[in-house]
């Protein structure tokens, strides 16, 4: 049954609203009648829809609940959306391992030049979430030139990283890791001592001592 | 090492409220349930606000069918509202909310009753009219259609067959900027598209 064909009797929707309601003319409302007593299907079906449709509006009349219910509402929601922002911006900071030193560990592949093992430090820090390599090659102005990549387990924080480098009171320098997550870092104080590097949801950090540790053998 | 980061500021409405923002009230039928669900988890309070709006006369409505007190079922609607917030995950979007309201109103209203029936002698917590399930689920699909009309039409019928004081035919035109006799083509009108989303409900 469709809304739109009318009924055979030719009897508008509207003025079978009104007879349900009883605001028909006497010579309309016999009309209707009329096509009742016909048992005219369009009529009965449309009749029988309007008194349920009046046994259900009158069951349970729309109250309006007092104003300070949509206030209380409305600070929950405002408390409620504070506390989700908080959670869902929550941060994961990691201090990475320092797994491989240069200058500690003997390096296990073939070495090309005596400068390249005196020269350049190289360092891995890492955990179940990701690995950071540094080249480090002091400059000889005193300063030192990092070279690094970032490389982590899951791509899921694939986005641009932003790498600092901290003494311990200031931040040294800041850049931004290419799309493979590489970065370089020039003339780095040697009083540097961390390695921070930043995604969205996602801090790492990477302890640093630039200058050769104490110890007893030489660096070759 | 777990850092909290500061809090995303909100967008906010300063100083809204239902009887003053009389523009955001005619543009609240545009949005969906689903749409108003989905601002909700983002932290948009104005999706809040919209969804509140639509769905309070339901709901403490639901809670005074039930046999409660003005105040007991005012309590029952902010329960039940922060029944919905708290479960904004699991509320699937395609969800009819008129009727997840009302289950949890009911449930709520139900448990105030046995509570407050404990407190107060038997003749103060008069019954109310039982409600066949079946009759129920009849009133609140009226209701889920009441919603989804366009917000002309939803006030109109609200005001012709869902308003306890039942206003007569003339404070409603004078209400609504019509003449009498404009009120009953377009009351015509209204139940007609009511009558088809209610045909096409699943």
């Amino acid at each position: 049954m469709t809304m739109t064909t009318p009924a055979p009797s030719g009897l508008p929707f509207t003025t079978l609203v009104d007879w349900t309601e009883g605001r028909l003319s006497t010579d309309r409302a016999d009309q209707v009648q009329a096509a009742v007593a016909a048992r005219d299907p369009e009529v009965l079906a449309s009749i029988a829809w309007l008194n349920h449709f009046h046994y259900n509006a009158s069951a349970m009349p729309l109250r309006v609940p007092p104003a300070s219910v949509g206030q209380r509402l409305r600070e929950h929601f405002a408390s409620y959306s504070s506390a989700r922002a908080t959670e869902d911006l929550e941060i994961k900071a990691i201090l990475l391992d320092l797994t491989f030193d240069s200058r500690v560990d003997r390096p296990l592949a073939a070495v090309r030049s005596a400068s390249s093992v005196s020269d350049t430090v190289h360092l891995a820090y890492g955990n179940d979430e990701a690995d950071v390599v540094l080249a480090v090659q002091p400059q000889t102005d005193g300063t030192f030139r990092i070279e690094g990549q970032v490389m982590l387990v899951e791509d899921a924080h694939a986005v641009a990283y932003k790498v600092s480098v901290a003494g311990p009171a200031e931040t040294l320098g800041t850049v931004q890791c290419d799309d493979l997550g590489r970065f370089t870092l020039e003339a780095v104080s040697a009083t540097a001592n961390r390695l921070t590097i930043c995604a969205d949801e996602l801090t790492l950090t990477c302890a640093l001592a630039l200058e050769a540790p104490e110890r007893g053998g030489g660096t070759g | 090492m777990i850092i909290h980061a500061r809090p995303l500021s909100l967008p906010r409405f300063a100083g809204e409220s239902v009887v003053d923002a009389p523009d955001l009230r005619m543009d609240e039928r545009r949005f969906l349930d689903s749409e108003l669900l989905i601002g909700c988890r983002e932290g948009r309070s104005e999706s809040w606000d919209v969804l509140v709006r639509r769905y309070e006369r339901l709901v403490y409505s639901v809670a005074m069918r039930t046999g409660l007190n003005a105040a007991d079922a005012a309590d029952v609607t902010q329960s039940t509202f922060i029944a919905l917030l708290e479960s904004l995950d699991s509320v699937r979007d395609e969800e009819k909310l008129s009727s997840w309201l009302a289950t949890v109103a009911r449930r709520q209203a139900w448990k105030m009753r046995r509570k407050t029936a404990n407190e107060l002698p038997q003749e103060e917590t008069p019954e109310p009219e039982p409600v066949e399930e079946t009759a129920w689920s009849d009133i609140l699909d009226l209701q889920q259609a009441l919603m989804d009309l366009d917000a002309p039409c939803r006030d109109l019928l609200t005001a012709l067959y869902f308003d306890p004081a039942q206003p007569s035919y003339v404070e409603i035109a004078e209400r609504f900027n019509r003449t009498v006799g404009g009120i009953g083509p377009m009351r015509g009108r209204c139940l007609k598209r009511m009558r088809t989303m209610l045909e096409h409900t699943p």
